[in-house]
């Protein structure tokens, strides 16, 4: 008991600065915003639950999530096993060369979508050659998705790498020596083991795309709003604080939601087979 | 008989600039329900040879043989062998059941059979009580088990075990060898160990195959090849230290257990070689004392005898006997282990 205090007290400072620089702050804009109490913001809550115009932007902005999650984990996850079996001298280059757009600005990144997904862009002329008439992928979901799975992908690479590079290969190697193909040694043997990682990367990604501003902002325009755009829209634009606390709320509930659901799993597959 | 396994000039060299060959032109035979062992120093080519045979990796030249049938280029999957790693390699994420009964699944086996065959395979170890746990909740020596029961319960057409006692403590690891030796025997199954540890070597092996840099230097029966070193490498690996030049003979070795060491001036036996010396070192031993002994008329060979070591000090002069049907002629007189050859 008496070594608990000073063990207890080291953990003052940082407590401190997370209560008054985080929690304190989060609290505030979410339940007693400026212009409004805790009663506006529920009623506002209400009424962004109900509208039917605003509804679609909450299953869009799911929608997106899930699929940049998904696209994110079916591409992620492979790259991140073959950097997990290559040669150590070659693992640390090839993961330096998956992380590298998280060093690039994103508004840099996004304008680089801008010049491709445009009318007369790379895809407009590829479409145009081939026929197909005039292809306009900027301002869709579809340009949202692309931007969030390249913003998001270094992420999940990198979360499946740590669960990936911690397991023995001889694990399978046994499998295979068992008679599994390399697809079911695959799927019954690396892929549950690294299921940790793999969640914590789809965590990641859901939260950083529900989360995302400036991508959908550039890629989707006011026509494909999501939640954040919404957000924004309503601070800067309306400045209606109670009702951007209402969205905000909406968009902390989600990921909450979601990395609860990721913890779940994850307690599933490391107790059954 | 055909052999289960047969290795036709085969060369594993590791890529790069500067490859080296871990294994070079190898010629191997392994018999049908015989237990072989690889033995040799670490970097010997021993288990870049067992992941050849296992088809973890592919030779880069050279063929190797499954049951008669070139299985050169064969996935692991399709071999039928029963591997065993050093590292247990145990699923973690299923119970010791699920364990044993993976490759009988991926066989397509029905339900009853898989469960009728795992449960045998733990019983033959012992282990039948541990059936429902995880991996993780063994001990090292239970988990190296299992690996076996899992590695035995798909009938392999050969069993390959890669240092598998290695990472066990010293007692268990001499209880774990008897344990291997009575399932390999009661299963009947074909079995080849990579070991650097000789005495587990000798213990085990109906064949004993002794490695040094990709190259295979001896093989036989451990009952014939340790008496009879073929060159100072195995003799140096079994254990022989003395390498003395006698006059007018070649290159010859024998065990320190077998150097007598009489008081100076004292007369050797009429089939005894003799050489005069002087005690350089004295080792405590336990039951004896280990003597080193410089021969400057030996070619400066220092001798290591086995000697209870009484009276023995540093600096004393001693007549040294070595008896001639103990004295093995060697094939070289050439480089000594670890040497570049």
């Amino acid at each position: 008991m008496t070594r608990r205090g000073p063990m207890l007290a080291l953990l003052v400072p940082g407590l401190a600065v997370l209560v008054l620089a985080f929690l304190y702050p989060v609290a505030a804009t979410l339940l007693a915003p400026p212009d409004g109490d805790p009663a506006t913001v529920a009623r506002e809550t209400g009424a962004l639950l109900s509208d039917p115009y605003l509804l679609p932007v909450i299953a869009r902005t799911i929608r997106v999530a899930v699929l940049t999650t998904a696209i994110c984990l079916l591409l992620g996850f492979p790259v991140a096993y073959l950097i997990s079996r290559a040669p150590a001298r070659w693992a640390g280059r090839l993961l330096a060369l998956a992380v590298f757009p998280l060093m690039l600005n994103t508004v840099v990144r996004t304008y680089g979508w801008i010049v491709v997904l445009g009318g007369n862009g790379l895809v407009g002329q590829v479409g145009a050659a081939l026929g197909l008439g005039r292809v306009q992928l900027l301002y869709t979901e579809t340009a949202i998705v692309l931007g969030l799975v390249q913003l998001f992908l270094p992420l999940m690479i990198l979360s499946a790498y740590s669960s990936l590079a911690q397991q023995d290969p001889r694990l399978e190697e046994a499998a295979r020596g068992l008679g599994a193909s390399p697809g079911r040694a695959f799927r019954q043997v690396v892929f549950p083991l690294a299921l940790p990682g793999a969640l914590v990367g789809c965590t990641l990604v859901f939260a950083g795309a529900v989360t995302a501003f400036t991508t959908p902002q550039l890629l989707g325009g006011s026509r494909e709003r999501l939640l954040s755009t919404l957000l924004y829209s309503r601070v800067n634009v309306s400045l209606d604080w109670p009702a951007a606390s209402a969205v905000a709320l909406v968009m902390t509930v989600l990921v909450l939601a979601v990395s609860a659901l990721s913890g779940r799993l994850g307690k599933i597959g490391s107790t059954t087979s | 008989m055909e052999p289960v396994v047969r290795l036709d000039r085969v060369s594993h060299r590791f890529g790069g600039r500067d490859a080296v060959a871990a294994v070079s032109d190898l010629d191997l035979d392994v018999a049908r329900g015989r237990f072989t062992t690889l033995l040799g120093p670490s970097g010997c080519g021993k288990t870049t040879t067992l992941r050849m045979i296992a088809g973890f990796l592919r030779p880069t030249s050279g063929r190797i043989l499954l049951e008669g049938a070139d299985a050169t280029s064969t996935p692991p999957e399709k071999r039928n062998i029963g591997m065993v790693f050093q590292s247990y390699a145990l699923f973690p994420h299923m119970t010791i059941t699920d364990n044993v009964a993976f490759g009988l699944r991926t066989r397509r086996l029905p339900g009853d059979e898989v469960r009728r065959r795992a449960g045998e395979a733990l019983e033959l170890v012992g282990l039948s009580h541990a059936a429902g746990r995880k991996p993780g909740e063994l001990s090292g020596g239970q988990q190296q088990r299992v690996a076996l029961a899992r590695a035995v319960a798909i009938r392999p057409s050969v069993l390959l075990l890669d240092e598998p006692l290695s990472n066990l403590d010293a007692r268990l690891r001499v209880q774990m060898r008897r344990e291997l030796l009575r399932v390999q025997r009661e299963t009947g199954l074909t079995a080849v160990l990579v070991t650097h540890d000789q005495e587990e070597a000798l213990e085990l092996s109906d064949t004993m195959v002794i490695l040094n840099a990709g190259r295979l230097e001896q093989q036989g029966d451990p009952r014939e090849v340790f008496p009879r070193p073929a060159n100072r490498f195995v003799a140096e690996f079994l254990g022989y230290d003395n390498f003395p030049v006698l006059p007018g003979a070649g290159p010859v070795t024998i065990r320190p257990e077998h150097v007598r060491l009489l008081p100076a001036r004292a007369a050797e036996g009429a089939d005894e070689a003799g050489l005069d010396g002087t005690v350089t070192a004295v080792t405590f031993q336990g039951s004896h004392c280990l003597v080193e002994v410089d021969t400057p008329a030996g070619g400066d060979a220092t001798l290591r005898s086995v000697h209870p070591g009484d009276g023995l000090r540093p600096g004393d002069s001693v007549r040294v006997a070595l008896p001639r049907r103990h004295l093995v002629a060697l094939a070289d007189a050439a480089a000594p282990a670890g040497a570049d050859r």
